[in-house]
């Protein structure tokens, strides 16, 4: 993954107005979105069925766990970001 | 009453209870949001853009809630309004490193939770507002 035009993270994505935000962020393929969630199995099949977009990752972490955002930043950091 | 149309007096029958709720929100939208906006600086500054952008909310504009009397959602208010204040000092913190932190309300937007009908307080600061928008709105 690497990031080349505008690049968006965003905590609970699954949430209405959240998901929206990955929506609309998402439209644009030159943009990269990536959605922090508590439970990635439970989001990734309706970010897969209703946007189904290439530009979208979601990323497991929670904001109550302080390790779990650390493995969230680690797996967003071992790809090149500029 | 639901849950997030209490008010202090209602919460306070149990103070346990509130005082669950006021620690519970804390940890989750202040301290969580801190703790993320530290790690993920290092990206930050790495960024071209630099900015970052907290979604908060008009239950912590201090104006509104005296303006309007909002005397409902009280630990998530104070929560939001701790947030802001995070949300500014780390943009005093980082703006030398060309970083810019802002918190923005949304607006009105219907999530489901209340119902629209009770909306009122939203034509008392903005006498042209009708209805709550849509989250694709």
């Amino acid at each position: 993954m690497t990031l080349t035009t505008t690049s968006f993270f965003g905590p609970a994505a699954n949430v209405q107005l959240q998901f929206e935000f990955l929506r609309q962020l998402s439209a644009n393929p030159a943009n990269t979105v990536v959605g922090l969630v508590r439970d990635p199995k439970s989001v990734e099949p309706k970010v897969e069925s209703e946007l189904g977009r290439s530009n979208i990752h979601i990323v497991k972490g929670d904001l109550d766990d302080y390790e779990s955002l650390k493995v969230g930043l680690i797996l967003l950091s071992v790809d090149d970001y500029d | 009453m639901h849950e997030v149309e209490a008010d202090f007096l209602y919460r306070g029958q149990d103070h346990a209870l509130l005082e669950h709720e006021l620690l519970d929100d804390f940890k989750t939208n202040v301290i969580g949001n801190i703790n993320l906006f530290n790690l993920f600086m290092p990206l930050i500054l790495k960024g071209k853009q630099k900015k970052i952008l907290y979604i908060s909310s008009g239950h912590g504009d201090l104006d509104l809630i005296n303006q309007v009397h909002i005397a409902i959602s009280g630990p998530y208010a104070i929560g939001k309004a701790a947030a802001n204040v995070a949300v500014a000092k780390l943009n005093a913190e980082y703006a030398k490193d060309g970083v810019m932190l802002m918190s923005i309300s949304p607006g009105v937007v219907d999530t489901g939770i209340i119902d629209p009908s009770k909306r009122k307080s939203a034509m008392v600061v903005s006498p042209d507002f009708r209805s709550s928008v849509t989250s694709t709105e």
